[in-house]
């Protein structure tokens, strides 16, 4: 690198090319025209059947009467699966089961999970980020191997096989949702907000009633409704700890897909998706708008 | 940050006790346990378990000698790996062309697909793999539609390998196009407008200024999404092959089919120590990014 | 250089107009200045000319040659954005040498031009830098750099000095100017400050709800308003309704005198008169209208005074500072007249005035 400071400009003609677009190539560049909008085009609409076809053909099966190869629709059509799966005792007895586990599983984490959340925003204390970490790491380990090693800790505090032992297996994979992302909603809530809170008169506790809090929810709610589905739908911990007296329905789904008609297990698996589908719905915009990203970063 | 300490540790105690009593005290056991150790907590699954290997004192590798010694693990953890490696490309892939076309396209077809690609997040695993089975079975509904467009002999996707991996791609794709749009979306027009000012194409202008910019995204993606597949059971339970299975699988029928806890916590253990791999690669992105944002 | 022309120029978003048929011709070498309220489309323009948005209509000339369909890249206009929007995982070094990477320029070479406008910017010495360690001035500069490294042939400047502060952008603007005039490059400077824009600018357009109000030099907007919304925006004014009269100004029954002629073939009509704080003088002659001084406000340089009378409350600008006994009189030294609509009153016959004013519209009041 030169040391001594030349001018800029004028240059000298010709030792020098031209950077910018000359009028010929200002010329050439405005004959061409755009191409690749068709192919991606059609990329997004390969993605949509990828994504979309799988549930709508599961949703036809729930109507089908009748359907078989090479059809693409069915040949005849029924409601009865409908009124089976739900006449059929130990179906409705699951469904009823899974949406009492949910509530308090999700109640009891967020009393657990909340305030530790509130403290990872705003404490500094000492391991807070190796506590974070360590709840993330526990998750990594693979559910099966957890729940057989704790099947020696339920025995030793006699919880196999009862609802509250249930409560526990679904409880710890709550814990990363409801901590994390409550955490960063906490987090996002501007100080200035809260000091000028304090600062017209409120108590702490008032500030955080109405200022934090509200500002929070989004996340809050978002953590919360994951957190119900993550208890909604687990399996596999639940059927350890909790048969023969608690088969919830994400449990029977398992029995259902190899035991009974293809239609049945449609019915139910649409039962099934209902409640997420519905709850999803309410926060998606929270969703997208980044609250949940947010709650991936460690800071 | 208050400078209370001491309440934000009583805070924060409630999910600690938990995680340390339910989660890391039975990570523990499973340790224990698959090194030989059959004594306290881990009595009750060693008393009625069939070809336990037992150390009075000290700890053995012997389980794991003998399991890799076995031509189907050995198997069993190739598929693993191999179906982690491809799944996790595949759905970066995808996700970066989708997350990317969302964030530059205010189109109508962009509004349907940010209204789309949200909804494997809402359908629980169960069910998405039940789905998918129906939809890419020999006799499914791919198959008749391969049949209607003329080409016969389409082998049914369901119980392969390849299988697990398009289910695994469907079910953690929102999470991935949810992180990778929302950092896209951090990255102000204004630098790709000012790399395009200076002369770069809009394609190079991705690849120099907004992907670098969305690395932390982008890890985070890799490792959620990795360490999910590694562990997983229901996709690869439902939808694999008999053998070669993933490890999520072969640890339940080693556990619950042979009667043989402690080869199945090792398979555990050696699934915790791959995602630990990948864990690492977090953290590590996660301290850089808030170096380079001045947090200590 | 080169010479930027706007041919009805048009940009409607859902069918609301965000510009609307402008024309426009910057000259070769000048420094041209947008300015405006915000909303009122100079950014637009500014963005429209960069290539970042293609318009409804219209098209966009550099040297002659239609640019309208052009990306950015393929544009010779380089632009300072107004967070400067500085690439943060790349250095100083690194942000300046991009575009030239770009076009595979031999090393050596690629090293002197970065090294020569980090030098003209007076940044040498940060090369290893990153944006972030780098003050909102010193950012600013490397964002300067980074165009005129490539030597467009246009540079768009959008907001350059809005994130500095106050001391700094009086210093920052005076080094743009300067190494504008050095360069000789034409440029297009958008800001809503018109102190920014009468002080750096060979030309101003006064740009508002989408439309240029006013094309002229500093001097020609400010004495020469073509309407009421440009010399509102120009400078101040204190405005009144009334009529022309004798020797002055009918405003609520006072006859006021105007030391300048006004034009002649106005009558009984009806009209909004502006009067510039400094063409308000204070006398001590009794048969000129009565006024109190109700405040004085320092100003540094200059001393205001506001006046209350039965005309209203007046502001003058004096340079001297003194304290005032009421009574006061007062009189205005000229005044701008406009029809109720807001357009300039013009006399048609002052064909000197008329050459002044760039679109041949202007004011008279001389």
């Amino acid at each position: 690198m030169s040391s001594k400071a030349k001018p800029f400009i004028p240059l000298e003609e010709g030792k020098r090319r031209e950077l910018m677009p000359s009028l010929k190539e200002i010329r050439l560049a405005s004959i061409r025209r755009p191409v690749s909008q068709a192919i991606g085009t059609l990329l997004i609409v390969g993605f949509l059947i990828f994504i979309v076809g799988p549930l709508v053909v599961l949703l036809t099966w729930a109507f089908a009467k009748e359907w078989f190869y090479p059809a693409l629709i069915p040949q005849a059509w029924t409601w009865s699966w409908w009124r089976i799966v739900l006449t059929t005792s130990h179906l409705g007895h699951s469904i009823l089961l899974s949406f009492i586990f949910a509530p308090v599983v999700t109640t009891l984490s967020a009393l657990i999970c909340l305030p530790a959340a509130y403290a990872f925003a705003r404490y500094s204390f000492p391991g807070r980020r190796w506590f974070m970490v360590s709840l993330f790491a526990a998750n990594a380990f693979p559910k099966m191997g957890l729940y057989m090693s704790m099947a020696g800790l339920l025995f030793a505090f006699n919880l196999m096989g009862t609802f509250w032992g249930v409560v526990i297996v679904q409880l710890i994979s709550t814990l990363v949702i409801m901590t994390w992302i409550p955490s960063a909603a906490f987090r996002s809530v501007p100080r200035e907000l809260e000091e000028a809170a304090r600062d017209v008169g409120a108590r702490p506790w008032q500030v955080f009633w109405r200022v934090t809090l509200p500002i929070a929810w989004p996340g809050i709610l978002v953590g919360l409704i994951l957190g119900f589905l993550a208890s909604l739908d687990e399996a596999q911990g639940t059927f350890l700890v909790g048969i023969p007296n608690y088969i919830t329905m994400p449990v029977q789904m398992y029995t259902l897909v190899g035991h009974y008609p293809q239609q049945a297990a449609a019915v139910f698996a649409i039962i099934l998706t209902l409640p997420s589908v519905i709850l999803l719905l309410l926060v998606r915009r929270y969703i997208v708008g980044g609250t949940l990203a947010a709650g991936f970063r460690i800071r | 940050m208050r400078q209370k300490p001491w309440v934000g540790l009583l805070m924060s105690s409630g999910p600690m006790i938990v995680m340390i009593v339910f989660i890391g005290l039975p990570i523990v056991l499973a340790v224990a346990y698959s090194l030989g150790d059959v004594l306290g907590l881990n009595r009750a699954i060693a008393a009625v378990a069939q070809h336990q290997v037992i150390v009075k004192h000290g700890l053995t590798l012997k389980v794991y000698r003998d399991l890799w010694a076995n031509a189907g693990i050995r198997a069993d953890i190739g598929a693993t790996l191999w179906v982690t490696v491809v799944a996790v490309a595949v759905v970066l892939v995808i996700a970066y062309a989708v997350s990317l076309y969302l964030r530059f396209n205010h189109n109508r077809l962009a509004k349907v697909l940010s209204a789309i690609y949200l909804i494997p997040l809402f359908i629980p695993v169960v069910i998405a793999s039940y789905a998918l089975v129906t939809f890419w079975n020999a006799g499914g509904f791919v198959d008749a539609l391969m049949a209607h467009l003329g080409s016969q002999g389409f082998p049914g996707l369901s119980y392969t390998l390849t299988g697990v991996v398009i289910a695994q791609v469907w079910v953690n794709l929102p999470f991935a196009i949810l992180m990778l749009s929302s950092g896209l979306t951090a990255v102000p027009d204004s630098l790709i407008e000012a790399s395009r000012d200076v002369g770069s194409t809009f394609l190079r202008s991705i690849v120099r200024i907004v992907l670098p910019l969305n690395i932390l995204p982008t890890v985070i993606v890799l490792t959620f999404t990795g360490i999910g597949i590694l562990g997983s059971f229901t996709i690869p339970y439902l939808m694999g092959p008999t053998a070669p299975q993933m490890l999520g699988v072969a640890t339940t029928t080693y556990y619950q089919a042979f009667n043989e806890p402690q080869q199945a916590q090792a398979l555990a253990v050696l699934t915790f120590v791959l995602a630990a791999g990948i864990g690492v690669i977090y953290v590590w992105a996660n301290v850089q990014a808030n170096r380079r944002e001045g947090i200590s | 250089m080169a010479t930027v022309e706007l041919r009805g120029l048009t940009l409607r978003i859902q069918q609301k107009a965000i510009v609307q048929k402008l024309n426009l011709t910057i000259p070769s070498g000048k420094m041209f200045a947008l300015l405006g309220p915000s909303g009122g489309g100079k950014t637009t323009t500014l963005r429209l000319i960069g290539g970042f948005l293609r318009p409804s209509e219209g098209q966009v000339l550099i040297d002659g040659e239609d640019v309208t369909q052009l990306t950015p890249e393929r544009r010779p206009t380089s632009m300072v954005f107004q967070q400067y929007a500085l690439w943060p995982h790349m250095t100083v070094w690194q942000n300046v040498v991009y575009g030239l990477v770009l076009r595979k320029l031999p090393k050596a070479e690629m090293e002197e031009r970065v090294h020569e406008a980090l030098t003209m910017v007076g940044l040498t010495g940060y090369e290893r830098a990153y944006p972030a360690q780098l003050s909102g001035g010193q950012q600013q500069r490397v964002a300067l750099a980074r165009s005129l490294v490539l030597q467009p042939k246009v540079l768009l400047l959008d907001e350059p000095l809005s994130n500095l502060d106050a001391k700094l952008r009086l210093r920052v603007r005076e080094e743009i100017r300067e190494i504008q005039q050095r360069v000789g490059i034409t440029t297009v400077l958008v800001t809503h400050d018109q102190d920014e824009a009468l002080s750096i600018a060979d030309q101003v357009a006064v740009l508002a709800d989408g439309q240029i109000q006013q094309v002229g030099t500093p001097d020609v907007l400010y004495d020469h308003p073509r309407n009421q919304f440009v010399a509102n925006f120009v400078g101040t004014m204190n405005w009144f309704a009334g009529r022309k009269d004798h020797n002055g100004v009918m405003i609520s029954g006072r006859m006021i005198p105007v030391e300048m002629s006004l034009p002649v073939s106005l009558t009984q009509q009806e009209l909004v008169i502006g009067v510039r704080p400094e063409d308000v003088l204070l006398t001590d002659d009794t048969r000129d209208p009565e006024a109190r001084v109700s405040r004085i406000v320092s100003r540094g340089h200059f001393q205001e005074v506001v006046l209350t009378s039965t005309i209203g409350d007046i502001h003058v600008f004096t340079t001297y500072r003194k304290t005032y006994e009421a009574p006061i009189h007062f009189r205005f030294a000229r005044c701008h007249l406009f029809t109720p609509e807001g357009e300039a009153v013009v006399e048609r016959s002052n064909a000197a005035v008329n050459a002044l004013n760039f679109r041949g519209n202007g004011v008279v009041v001389q």
